[in-house]
């Protein structure tokens, strides 16, 4: 147990067995060694967008290399010239990939914080611990981490496409690049926006 | 997982016979296509079956009702045949025996073009496997299977590429390690085969 500067004792699992003895009327471990106790507080604001932005913006990941896939396709604009189309699909790929790694982010600090509630829910209550289990997943849910985004996002395969566009742009460049560029980074978008499809699925087949 | 392996299929058809002016990239887009179709069809049987089987295979609780089946060690039932048959869909888009022909086609077009069309989508048969994990631990006997064809595959790869010019060396070297990891599928290490 913690004390402040005035006296009190700090840390929550003292407060929370101290009310819990409060209401039963019984002294609590802090009452009897004539520690005081400091009330409960206003709650805690919880950062609803602290890493969720990774969660929230997860269905872009396969949707822009489907975007670069119909910019170069559908697109027949001069404008676009073909080391500008290269431009248009590398960014869209680097764009997904920018997303992946931030919900990679955010699942891994949302399994970090995971793992604090239930240390936390084990020592505060181990005579309720189905309680305690379904506070910490309150909690879990409050902040925006559904559990079962975990394993999709820490798949190591959702960062093999990344790997596609640098290697390819090369041979582009060295070769005819100015001709059917657009119909190449088409497919290859398309090829990039099925195999996280294939990849991302949650249903085996 | 199926319109984005039927995707991966097309878009690498596509890409393969990307200089379609010249007929070895024709023949070579061709090859892949037709090779891919035939691995789709038993990918097909195989889905379809699961899902007369149950209404609702088609969800994680397939995985779990697959668990709850007895093991079919020693004979052959219904979830022998459904691996055996996403086994077929699998050497199909992995480049397995009898359906290795398209790689090193594709492969001698990636040279002369430079581009790579084939390498992410070999280990989608791989990785369909992988996720179907549950599913091949209750049939041991199809496990044997994809044991024996990956090595035959690592083995009649290899060897073929010690006689092969240095350019067709680098595709059959790719098939030969696509049989190493379907041989880690058949043995039982799903997580190395998966990941490599």
């Amino acid at each position: 147990m913690v004390r402040s500067a005035c006296g009190h004792a700090s840390g929550r699992n003292t407060r929370v067995a101290h009310a819990r003895h409060q209401r039963a009327g019984v002294p609590s471990a802090a009452s009897r060694a004539g520690v005081a106790v400091r009330e409960w507080g206003p709650a805690k604001k919880v950062r609803k967008d602290d890493g969720a932005f990774g969660m929230k913006y997860i269905w872009l990941i396969p949707l822009l290399p489907l975007a670069g896939a119909a910019i170069n396709g559908l697109n027949r604009h001069p404008i676009l010239l073909a080391p500008r189309r290269g431009r248009v699909a590398c960014t869209m790929m680097l764009g997904a990939l920018g997303l992946s790694l931030l919900a990679f982010l955010a699942t891994a600090r949302a399994a970090g914080r995971r793992a604090r509630l239930r240390r936390r829910a084990r020592s505060v209550d181990s005579e309720h611990p189905a309680r305690d289990a379904a506070r910490a997943s309150a909690s879990l849910r409050a902040v925006g981490f559904p559990a079962r985004s975990a394993g999709r996002a820490d798949d190591p395969r959702r960062h093999r496409h990344r790997h596609a566009h640098p290697c390819l742009l090369d041979g582009v460049h060295g070769r005819r690049a100015a001709r059917g560029v657009a119909r190449f980074f088409c497919y290859l978008n398309l090829f990039c926006f099925f195999m996280l499809m294939l990849v991302l699925a949650t249903t085996s087949w | 997982m199926f319109v984005g392996w039927e995707g991966v299929g097309l878009c690498s058809y596509l890409l393969i016979g990307y200089w379609y002016e010249k007929k070895s990239a024709a023949d070579a887009g061709k090859k892949a296509f037709i090779t891919n179709r035939i691995g789709d069809w038993g990918f097909i049987l195989g889905v379809s079956s699961s899902t007369r089987r149950s209404a609702r295979s088609i969800s994680a609780r397939c995985r779990t009702r697959a668990a709850a089946m007895p093991v079919e060690t020693g004979h052959f039932g219904v979830l022998s045949a459904i691996c055996l048959l996403l086994f077929v869909g699998a050497t199909g888009k992995s480049a397995q025996i009898p359906l290795y022909v398209w790689l090193p086609d594709a492969m001698e077009v990636r040279r002369r073009s430079r581009r790579d069309p084939a390498a992410t989508m070999v280990t989608a048969g791989v990785y369909m496997l992988g996720r179907n994990a549950v599913l091949f631990q209750q049939a041991p006997e199809v496990m044997k299977i994809v044991a024996i064809v990956g090595v035959l595959t690592a083995l009649m790869a290899a060897s073929t590429g010690l006689v092969q010019l240095r350019h067709q060396r680098v595709s059959r070297t790719r098939v030969s390690q696509l049989g190493y990891m379907f041989t880690a599928i058949g043995v039982g290490a799903f997580s190395a085969g998966a990941s490599t």
